[in-house]
């Protein structure tokens, strides 16, 4: 036996990794999420705005993080739009753009008809430079971006007509996957103007860890990966969306279902492999 | 001096952006670098992109081994540049598109003198001389010499702008004044526009002779009279679509219709000019509102469902289905809706009106108008509303006629009331209604009872689409490449979506399948640190899940031991442990970016530049 686990083709384990993450999502497996310190503190920050505040969304990710980033993203706009909240989304990772207009036509077209382009809410759009934007636009907005990502003059856009660095924004929603992302903003927009505005954000697990030394005085509070988009998508549903039947608003709930077999399979895994190598080791010793 | 150049732009941007950083006055400085910077990191892009191809290419060129990848990255990248460079497929952005006006190019200076308005004023002295009028303005607006001069007719957003632009009171007063005086004539008045962005006359509407008459009397200049012509033409432009006569409604034929569009039996539908997008509304609401339906109305239509079919329906069917038409609105409805906005509200007093009463001497200036007279519906008005409830075919439009030859119906309680009924059902969208509600219920439903629900959704339908078409079709479009290269339905987005979207999220999925394959192979506890690592490891994954929270339920959580719950020990890794490691590494990070930086900007660390020094 040992020395079969020894030799187990490791497509063996490809195919109990699938089948982990399969099953649930067939099974529609849920479970019960309670919102931990973090997930609060994001959800309490947004909370204190009032309607009309304006907000920047910084949407610093892309396809390859939407299983960890997207039912985060969504619950964000959500909250912003059940709230009012004047939103601006840009970013500064090349594919944010694409999921900001993703987020809007899923969340604000569709529950939200009566919020207008340009008026409620706005995407700037993409810019390079990756910090170098981020350094720009917090004292001048309008350097780098003349126009929203249609190509319209800012100063066209009711909305933006009295905004000039992101020093004129209430609050900052970051999500992030990577570089330029979360720790680009603490770095470069939230700790010299840590006075002006706050920053809230969600990034991916990878990321979660590193940005704990700033909570909570760069950072007022961040979404870790998965788990942190489930805590906070039961806080805004539960305020702003209970009875609703959109499956989109409950897709972090969902996907931790797959996430708990997953772990509960690294697990075994590991004690597996020990176990393995401390038979060969004692068998080696005797 | 290769090398030379480079080593020079580094220290002074580094050295810059250090000395902006700390001393205030500075700041401008390093907010000019970083803009540099910004820019060099597009180029690097373009850079990227040509270093892409060369190095695919000559892969391709060469048949290196795996050459075929490399084609088909060439080949995806090229498709993508192409199909997001030329904005292939993509719409005209609406914004950009003005529908209902059209276009003729004619510059500023091309304006004829008529269209020169002037008032005596000046910029406030509270505005300082390096900030500029705001920009809808800047290009049409001088003032000097105590005149204020303007080219062109001024738009609300204009005036707004001008007014934003300083609280001083006269200001605002001669602005109004200036506003008022730069209109055109009032035949031309809501047609005629110059746009200072667009450098182009524009006129809304088909231009009668008349009108033409009285926009050549304003000029002589061959440019203006080249324009006249241009948006003569294209505003008597007719565009012409072949319908079926059944796909036409009987109200549209029987109605009221929109002057720019005719209708012939031969089965013509013209639209003369370019067709405004409220023209096109009411061209697609010609179907009338369902009105509020009486118990026997109701009854009537459920038999006639049941007649239609050969399946019995069910009581339960039954109570949906008059569940749905008791939804219906009603005749107490609209006239609350009506006598609400009909509550007179204070008004406000012009900027004028302000400044008349402070150059009065009154001291405590008060910006309201009191509210005048309420207007509620009278007895005659409300047999007017009855009238329209029992005629099915009447028209929103010959209900405010009739409201308004029974008594008063101000602007607002029409538009109140407009709105109201026009965000009402009609046939087509209630049998939509009942058909889905009834289907979400499980009651199955023949063909004969769905066409009797949906048939008249179809015509609406169809009539909608004939609607569109003739919009489209009447629309000389302005920028055709203004719209957005990654619109829905082009091939950019198509791409995009279906191709690149899925690949991105299918090779970081991957990850999952090669960190349990290490899971197994690699994590040993061969030592105290591996134990230790291991120990936080199955906290961590365990205190992710909900797992953690289940197994350590038992703990009470506001007892003494609560730190031992799974999901609190997670935390306290995180904010304690992990929180204190990491700050230890950033700040030796720092520490190594200081002195590497000192290094790169004084020269002694040449590697970025492929040195070996």
């Amino acid at each position: 036996m040992i020395d079969f686990l020894d030799k187990l083709d490791r497509r063996w384990i490809f195919l109990a990794m699938g089948l982990s993450v399969l099953i649930p999502i067939l099974m529609k497996l849920q479970f019960p999420e309670t919102a931990t310190a973090q997930s609060q503190a994001v959800f309490e920050e947004i909370e204190k705005l009032k309607e009309g505040d304006p907000v920047l969304m910084a949407w610093d990710w892309d396809p390859a993080s939407a299983g960890e980033l997207e039912p985060m993203a969504k619950s964000f706009v959500l909250h912003c739009a059940s709230k009012k909240l004047k939103m601006y989304f840009l970013a500064i990772y090349p594919l944010g753009n694409q999921m900001a207009d993703n987020d809007i036509a899923d969340v604000i077209k569709v529950d939200f008809p009566d919020l207008k382009y340009g008026e409620d809410y706005v995407n700037l759009g993409y810019k390079p430079g990756y910090e170098g934007v981020i350094k720009v636009i917090v004292n001048n907005l309008r350097e780098l971006y003349p126009t929203d990502s249609r190509g319209t003059n800012l100063d066209q856009i009711p909305m933006c007509r009295n905004v000039n660095s992101v020093q004129d924004m209430k609050l900052i929603i970051n999500v992030s996957s990577g570089y330029p992302g979360i720790k680009e903003w603490v770095q470069y927009a939230s700790t010299p103007y840590k006075h002006k505005f706050k920053l809230v954000g969600g990034c991916t697990g990878v990321q979660a860890s590193l940005m704990y030394p700033y909570i909570p005085q760069q950072l007022a509070g961040q979404l870790g990966a998965i788990k942190g988009a489930a805590e906070y998508e039961s806080l805004v549903t539960e305020k702003y969306d209970p009875d609703s039947k959109r499956e989109i608003y409950k897709e972090g709930r969902r996907r931790m279902g797959p996430q708990l077999i997953a772990h509960m399979l690294m697990i075994g895994l590991i004690i597996l492999g020990n176990i393995v190598y401390f038979a060969q080791r004692s068998r080696g010793a005797a | 001096m290769k090398r030379t150049i480079p080593l020079m732009i580094t220290a002074v941007g580094g050295i810059l952006l250090i000395v902006a950083t700390f001393i205030p006055a500075t700041k401008d400085w390093g907010e000019k670098a970083t803009i540099w910077f910004d820019i060099l990191a597009g180029i690097a892009f373009i850079l990227g992109g040509v270093n892409l191809l060369m190095i695919h290419l000559s892969k391709v060129s060469d048949r290196k081994k795996g050459w075929a990848y490399s084609l088909i990255t060439l080949l995806s990248f090229l498709t993508m540049l192409f199909a997001g460079l030329f904005k292939i497929g993509s719409p005209p952005a609406p914004d950009q598109e003005f529908y209902g006006e059209s276009f003729a190019p004619l510059t500023i200076s091309q304006l004829p003198d008529s269209a020169t308005f002037t008032i005596p004023g000046e910029i406030p002295a509270t505005i300082t001389d390096h900030i500029e009028l705001p920009a809808s303005v800047r290009t049409q607006m001088t003032v000097a010499d105590g005149t204020i001069t303007f080219r062109g007719w001024m738009r609300p957003n204009q005036l707004n702008d001008l007014i934003d632009f300083s609280d001083n009171l006269k200001w605002r007063a001669t602005m109004e004044a200036l506003a008022e005086k730069a209109k055109p004539q009032v035949t031309l008045t809501g047609s005629l526009d110059w746009y200072s962005d667009h450098r182009a006359l524009s006129y809304g509407g088909v231009m009668t002779p008349e009108d033409r008459t009285s926009l050549e009397q304003m000029g002589s200049d061959a440019p203006w009279k080249s324009a006249i012509d241009q948006l003569d033409k294209l505003t008597n432009k007719k565009i012409s679509l072949n319908v079926k006569p059944e796909d036409v409604p009987p109200a549209f034929i029987n109605g009221d219709k929109p002057a720019t569009v005719a209708y012939e039996s031969s089965g013509q539908l013209t639209a003369t000019g370019d067709m405004t997008t409220g023209t096109r509304d009411t061209l697609k609401s010609v179907f009338p509102v369902v009105r509020p339906m009486t118990p026997e109305q109701q009854q009537a239509y459920w038999q006639s469902l049941v007649d239609a079919g050969e399946k019995p329906l069910d009581d339960d069917a039954r109570q949906t289905f008059i569940g749905i038409l008791d939804t219906l609105w009603t005749k107490q409805q609209l006239v609350d809706i009506i006598n609400a906005a009909g509550i007179a509200k204070p008004g406000t007093k012009s900027w004028t009106q302000l400044y008349e009463e402070q150059q009065a001497g009154v001291a405590d200036l008060n910006p309201e108008i009191p509210a005048g007279e309420s207007v509620t519906l009278n007895d005659a008005q409300l047999q007017a509303i009855d009238a329209y409830i029992a005629a099915p075919q009447q028209r929103i439009s010959q209900l405010v006629i009739n409201l308004k030859a029974a008594g008063t119906l101000t602007g607002g309680q029409q538009a109140a009331m407009t709105k109201y009924l026009s965000s009402q059902p009609t046939s087509g969208r209630l049998g939509r209604d009942l058909t889905q509600t009834l289907m979400d219920k499980n009651v199955s439903l023949d063909q004969a009872q769905l066409e009797l629900l949906l048939g008249p959704y179809r015509s609406e339908m169809v009539w909608a689409r004939i609607v569109e078409r003739l919009f489209i079709a009447s629309h000389v479009v302005k920028y055709p490449y203004s719209g957005e290269y990654n619109a829905t339905g082009t091939p950019f987005w198509w791409m995009y979506e279906y191709i690149m979207q899925p690949l991105m999220a299918t090779v970081f999925a991957l990850l999952a399948f090669y960190v349990a394959s290490a899971a197994f192979r690699a994590f040993r506890v061969k030592n105290v640190e591996a134990s230790l690592l291991l120990g936080t490891a199955f906290i961590i994954l365990l205190g992710r899940t909900f797992a953690g929270v289940w197994l350590t339920s038992w703990i009470d959580p506001a007892g003494p031991f609560s730190g031992f719950r799974i999901e609190n020990m997670t935390v306290w890794i995180m904010s304690v442990i992990n929180t204190a490691g990491n700050r230890a590494i950033f700040i030796g990070i720092a520490l190594g970016i200081i002195s590497t930086s000192v290094k790169v900007l004084l020269g002694v660390d040449r590697s970025y530049l492929g040195s070996d020094d």
